[in-house]
């Protein structure tokens, strides 16, 4: 994997440049705008609390799906191997999480120290914890690493499949949810109680585990990832 | 000695054989051309060479390595398509920092001069140049990378005279500074022939001629007269093509020895690259 360096080297340089695009954007509609109408109407018992996890993670889905359609035929135009684009598209997706893990810790610390936002609190809203301790700051990374990861797998599909294709795609993935609870209703009330039990136990939400839902996400993350390798392996240049 | 192999490759989209049982070799530091009509297969058999698409079945292989997906082997050979795959958001000196880390060197020396000459601005997007420069700038990364095997696919494509004549110029000096090969796939055949070493002509996806263009040239002659008379001159010759021109029949033969002894009410004479391909694929 000779052109694994470059590649991720180019990678990181567009996604770090969208990265600061994206903070500015979050920053001002989270922060300076509330800061702003607090000064406005000098109403300061107004408390926000902000959430950057679930921006990160559509933020994650957005440059995915931008890696994959923009970055992929430039790295096959300079002779670079589709099992290394594969791999550089990991290994840059696990550094931009843990960049965007740090960042979002650095908000969250900076912005209480600075004395006149007042009122504003960022956190994580896994579980309700207000606190950052190494299970929010893991689920906050799976989050945006899953972003990603569905953001590569439909840049992916996008590129692969004709646009008609895509369309009855679209449309299937739209009534998939109606499909499922339809399909649910129809089952008995035991089996409905078992697969309840099912989903609350690998998503922790029985005991309010975050290990087991870290542990859910990062077993779709593989799964995505394992999709993305079986389109991108035979992937032409279109 | 480097060497590409094309072995038995074929390629199918769906129902359409778009290249069948194709046999080639590549060989250091020539200079080819390969012509064929619209849709005759040089565009597709360029991208299954640069691992832009994968063949349906056969191999390609440099210096008896496969192609296909190994870096090693494609960091010595480079596709300049008709269509852009850079990043059409980057500017122009991006996409050549990009190219030089991509193969850890890059001739800037000849690209400053190429730049300077073509009067390239290196600071524009290349999605916003004109159809002439953004063919300007794939040539430039063409000749400053380092690989061995350059394949350009229409490489003038809006050019003006000047322009071109100067990417010839380019092209000789560089190739004789440091030989490579090239593969140029064009329809501009007349301008172009003077930089052939060697022909393929690719006709409906099958490879017809993998020809020396001197040895090509000096074996083949138009021949034109009217009546019997040329009828019997050309009965035994090796005739690929004719055709009439103004009540004059015009007959193309391969493997025509000499053109000296001409009887009367004939005509013989050497053809150029472009007349010899118009009869052959015609």
């Amino acid at each position: 994997m000779m052109k694994l360096l470059p590649n991720i080297k180019e990678r990181l340089r567009r996604t770090y440049f969208s990265m600061g695009n994206f903070y500015a954007i979050f920053l001002t509609f989270t922060v300076l705008i509330p800061v702003f109408t607090n000064f406005i109407t000098s109403n300061n018992s107004v408390s926000t609390s902000v959430d950057p996890s679930i921006p990160s993670f559509f933020y994650g889905i957005a440059i995915g799906i931008v890696l994959v359609t923009s970055g992929f035929n430039s790295s096959i135009q300079f002779g670079t191997s589709r099992k290394t684009i594969f791999v550089a598209y990991i290994i840059t997706t696990v550094i931009i999480s843990i960049s965007m893990i740090v960042i979002n810790l650095f908000l969250s610390i900076g912005i209480r120290q600075i004395s006149w936002i007042k009122n504003i609190e960022v956190t994580s809203a896994a579980f309700h914890l207000s606190q950052y301790s190494l299970g929010v700051l893991v689920f906050d990374f799976v989050l945006i690493m899953i972003g990603f990861s569905f953001g590569i797998l439909i840049g992916l599909i996008i590129k692969r499949v004709k646009k008609e294709y895509l369309l009855i795609i679209g449309t299937i993935l739209m009534f998939t949810p109606a499909l499922v609870s339809y399909i649910v209703e129809r089952l008995s009330h035991d089996v409905q109680q078992q697969l309840l039990t099912f989903i609350s136990v690998i998503t922790g939400a029985e005991n309010r585990n975050i290990w087991a839902l870290i542990t859910m996400i990062l077993v779709i993350t593989i799964m995505l990832h394992l999709g993305s390798w079986l389109i991108i392996r035979r992937q032409p240049v279109k | 000695m480097s060497k590409i192999q094309i072995i038995d490759i074929n390629k199918s989209y769906g129902k359409k054989h778009v290249l069948k049982n194709i046999n080639l070799t590549f060989e250091e530091n020539k200079i080819y051309g390969l012509l064929g009509r619209n849709g005759a297969g040089k565009s597709t058999l360029m991208n299954l060479i640069s691992n832009r698409e994968f063949p349906t079945n056969g191999e390609i292989t440099l210096n008896g390595e496969v192609v296909t997906e190994n870096e090693k082997a494609l960091s010595q050979i480079y596709l300049s398509s008709e269509k852009s795959l850079f990043n059409h958001d980057a500017k122009i000196k991006r996409i050549f920092k990009t190219a030089e880390s991509y193969y850890g060197s890059f001739n800037w020396k000849l690209a400053i001069e190429m730049i300077e000459k073509f009067d390239v601005d290196i600071n524009s997007k290349f999605g916003k140049l004109s159809t002439g420069y953004s063919s300007i700038t794939k040539l430039i990364i063409a000749l400053c990378i380092p690989a061995k095997f350059i394949f350009l696919d229409e490489p003038i494509l809006g050019l003006d005279a000047n322009h071109r004549d100067l990417f010839y110029e380019f092209l000789i000096e560089t190739y004789q500074e440091q030989p490579r090969t090239f593969v140029v796939a064009t329809h501009i055949i007349e301008e172009m022939e003077k930089l052939f070493e060697h022909i393929i002509i690719i006709k409906d996806g099958m490879v017809i001629d993998d020809v020396d263009l001197d040895e090509l040239l000096n074996s083949c002659a138009i021949i034109e007269g009217s009546g019997s008379i040329i009828d019997n001159f050309t009965k035994d010759l090796d005739v690929y093509y004719e055709s009439k021109v103004i009540g004059m029949k015009r007959i193309y033969a391969k493997n025509f020895p000499s053109i000296s002894d001409a009887p009367d009410g004939i005509n013989i004479r050497r053809m150029n690259l472009q007349e010899y391909f118009v009869g052959r694929t015609n």
